[in-house]
């Protein structure tokens, strides 16, 4: 009974179900591709879901058909969702794996073009040249129609070979993907290729059965689709998991980085070389002084740093950019009103993409107090150092005014001379001439000594200059020599070859030297006389540096003082300030070299000051 | 030898050591200057020196042990001190010695004068 309604109509309200629910999940898929138009495997599978239910719209259409007229015009209409539907999901695996022979894509989608041309081309539809009768049977509880007597078109094998295709395709794809990938890549090709190739397999065969009136029983090509169709929404629901979950992790990272930064009150910032274009942080906007709208600019940048820095930092990130190495460098940049700030920077640049060029990223920090406290240690160490050459000099007064004192006796005794000879009846002019001569000559002398006490007294920097070694241990020798005599000390010295020279500040290295002699001295007094001895002189060392020696014939330094003898303020002698030795390692140290210490109880100790030789010397 | 004052100045100071020898002779006396205590005491004719005028600072021998040795030998020619420190234990110790007197280099010369004058041994004089 053709049109009758049962009570309740199964077919209708499950094929209604099945479509309906593709309907949605096809406007879901198609409204996340319309936000985000790269995610085209969405668009496809919308496209898929929807001919889905066209084809399912037309089965239900033909299973209520009334004439074969209109059961022919069902199956014809059939197509164009069918055609749909097969071209979408064949699109699909080839997004989707990747994997896919391209010529044999497109033998499917040019055979099912064909197809479609051909079904609307030749009545009634594609498979059948001629449908004559239909019948009704129970199927699902209800009486649906199905083709009683028919012809098979003669193209219809084109159907199945379409069909083979498919199947081939898609198994080929699947086996690709499952030999080259990991765990990820074998569940996409077993969960869409099986999909797939299930459908392929269920459906073709039932429907040619059909066809060829093997069996009396609707087309449904609905219901093994739900296979593929739930593989392919299984699946594209994972990727969206994951990308949910992705963006949720990056958020979290970013807020972590921040916090981070603004904890150590780093700044990020990012140089887009290619560009000239600068991504920052609030932080580092804050510290260069940058307002947000203006942050991506580099030329704003470049505006806040201080003009005779501007050089030196465009040079560096420009290396940095070309070589791929750290950049790391301080600068100025001016502010408003106030003192300039210093800001320390660190880089690095990276190539994300081959086909972008490359960016240098890092971090940047306000250094100022830390500059200004280096500063200040500095100028503390200078005058730790002063102190402590104002003090040694001190104990050497008594050679320094010997040093003096002869030439200041001998200018007197001169002087004296001359008024003598001035008073006779006829003086002696070239013995006069002599005697000027000589004064100027002592005079000279004196000046000397008093220009090298003034040298060593005065605060000054650092200087840097070639210095014979031989020379820094004489005027060491002659400082002490006067203040050893009165104490019985013998004074050793050991001249070295002329040609050794060291490179760095005169004054500071007598420092050192003088230091050292006059701890020994200070070692040997209470020795017995034949054992007050100083040994010093200077050595070339194997691997060429300059090794100055200092030895006494003193008790040596007791075990437990050894490792304390360098720490400031450490002193066995009442008057001792205690810092000689622990700056003197420091200008040893700052001239590349260092200061080091052999004792033997009972035999004596030795220092040794060793410097890097020069470049230029022969070795 | 004439009756000529013989001065014997000993200082390893070589302009100090000229310019005393200048006010020496200047003052009518012979001097002759020696750079050490160990080239003194080579000289085979120091005996014959009225009066010595010695630095406590030599290189080697000290002015000190100098006389220290002369007078061991038995010799009595008087010394005088020539010095650049003023050190109290080493004056003491001079004067204890029986040193005839103790200078500063930088007194005045006319004092160095009249003490040499005054303890040059007549002896020399005498050309003995």
């Amino acid at each position: 009974m053709p049109g009758s309604i049962d009570s309740l109509s199964n077919v209708t309200v499950i094929w209604s179900m099945i479509a309906a629910g593709a309907l949605l999940l096809g406007t879901v898929h198609a409204c996340r591709w319309f936000l985000d138009r790269e995610a085209r495997v969405d668009l496809t599978f919308a496209v898929v879901a929807f001919c889905f239910a066209g084809v399912a719209y037309t089965e239900i259409g033909g299973m209520h058909a009334g004439t074969p007229e209109a059961w022919g015009r069902w199956l014809l209409w059939c197509h164009l969702p069918l055609y749909g539907l097969i071209v979408g999901t064949v699109l699909f695996v080839d997004q989707y794996l990747g994997t896919g022979r391209r010529w044999l894509l497109w033998s499917i989608i040019g055979l099912r073009t064909v197809i479609l041309v051909l079904n609307f081309s030749l009545p009634p539809n594609f498979n059948f040249a001629a449908i004559d009768s239909i019948e009704r049977i129970r199927f699902l509880g209800e009486a649906v129609t199905v083709v009683d007597e028919a012809v098979t078109s003669r193209l219809q094998f084109l159907g199945l070979v379409t069909s083979g295709l498919l199947a081939i395709y898609v198994l080929d794809a699947a086996v690709t993907l499952w030999r080259q990938g990991g765990a990820e890549d074998r569940r996409r090709a077993w969960m869409i290729g099986g999909g797939v190739f299930s459908f392929v397999l269920l459906a073709g065969t039932y429907a040619q059965a059909v066809i060829w009136q093997l069996v009396e029983l609707p087309i449904l090509v609905t219901p093994p689709f739900l296979i593929p169709l739930l593989a392919m929404s299984f699946e594209l629901g994972r990727e969206s998991l994951r990308a949910s979950r992705l963006a949720r992790d990056l958020r979290e990272s970013q807020r972590r980085l921040e916090l981070a930064a603004g904890a150590a009150d780093l700044g990020l910032w990012e140089w887009d070389g290619g560009m000239s274009r600068v991504w920052a942080t609030r932080q580092a906007c804050e510290i260069f002084g940058v307002t947000a709208e203006t942050a991506g600019d580099y030329q704003r940048w470049l505006a806040c740093v201080h003009p005779d820095d501007v050089p030196r930092l465009v040079k560096e990130m420009g290396q940095a950019l070309e070589s791929g190495e750290e950049v790391a460098t301080e600068f100025r940049i001016r502010t408003k009103g106030r003192e300039p700030r210093w800001i320390a920077a660190r880089g690095r640049a990276e190539q994300p993409r081959p086909d972008r060029p490359p960016r240098v990223r890092g971090v940047l920090r306000d250094v100022s107090e830390q500059r200004r406290t280096q500063e200040e240690s500095a100028e503390l160490r200078r005058e730790l150092a002063h102190a402590s050459r104002v003090s040694m000099l001190g104990q050497v007064a008594s050679s320094l005014a010997h040093e003096l004192s002869q030439p200041l006796g001998a200018i007197l005794r001169n002087a004296e001379a001359a008024g003598m000879a001035l008073d006779s009846k006829s003086p002696d002019h070239e013995e006069l001439k002599e005697i000027v001569t000589d004064i100027l000559r002592d005079d000279r002398r004196a000046r000397d000594v008093v220009d090298r006490l003034r040298t060593m007294l005065r605060r000054r920097p650092a200087e840097s200059r070639p210095i014979s070694a031989n020379g820094l241990l004489e005027d060491v020798v002659a400082l002490v020599r006067a203040d050893a005599a009165a104490r019985d000390i013998a004074i050793d010295y050991k001249p070295t070859r002329a040609s050794i020279q060291v490179t760095g500040d005169r004054v500071q290295l007598s420092q050192v030297l003088l230091n050292l002699v006059l701890n020994a001295m200070d070692a040997v007094t209470e020795q017995p006389s034949i054992q007050r001895n100083v040994t010093m002189g200077a050595t070339v060392a194997p691997d060429g540096r300059i090794e100055f020696y200092v030895a006494d014939s003193g008790p040596g330094i007791p075990p437990e003082f050894t490792r304390k003898i360098f720490e400031p303020f450490f002193t066995t002698k009442p008057s001792g300030m205690g810092i000689g030795l622990a700056i003197s390692r420091t200008i040893a140290e700052a001239h590349g070299g260092n200061l080091a210490m052999e004792t033997q109880l009972q035999a004596g100790t030795t220092f040794r000051l060793t410097l890097p030789a020069r470049a230029e010397q022969a070795a | 030898m004439q009756s000529r004052n013989y001065v014997a100045v000993i200082d390893d100071d070589e302009s100090l050591c000229r310019s005393l020898a200048r006010l020496l002779q200047q003052a009518g006396f012979h001097p002759i200057t020696y750079p050490s205590a160990e080239d003194f005491l080579g000289d085979p004719l120091r005996s014959h020196f009225g009066c010595l005028l010695v630095d406590v600072q030599l290189g080697g021998m000290s002015g000190i042990e100098l006389y220290a040795r002369l007078k061991a030998e038995g010799v009595r020619t008087p010394i005088v001190y020539i010095t650049a420190f003023d050190d109290p234990r080493a004056r003491a110790q001079a004067i204890e010695m029986g040193s005839s007197g103790y200078f500063r280099k930088t007194d005045a010369g006319l004092d160095i004068l009249e003490t040499v004058r005054r303890v040059i041994t007549p002896r020399a004089a005498e050309g003995v």
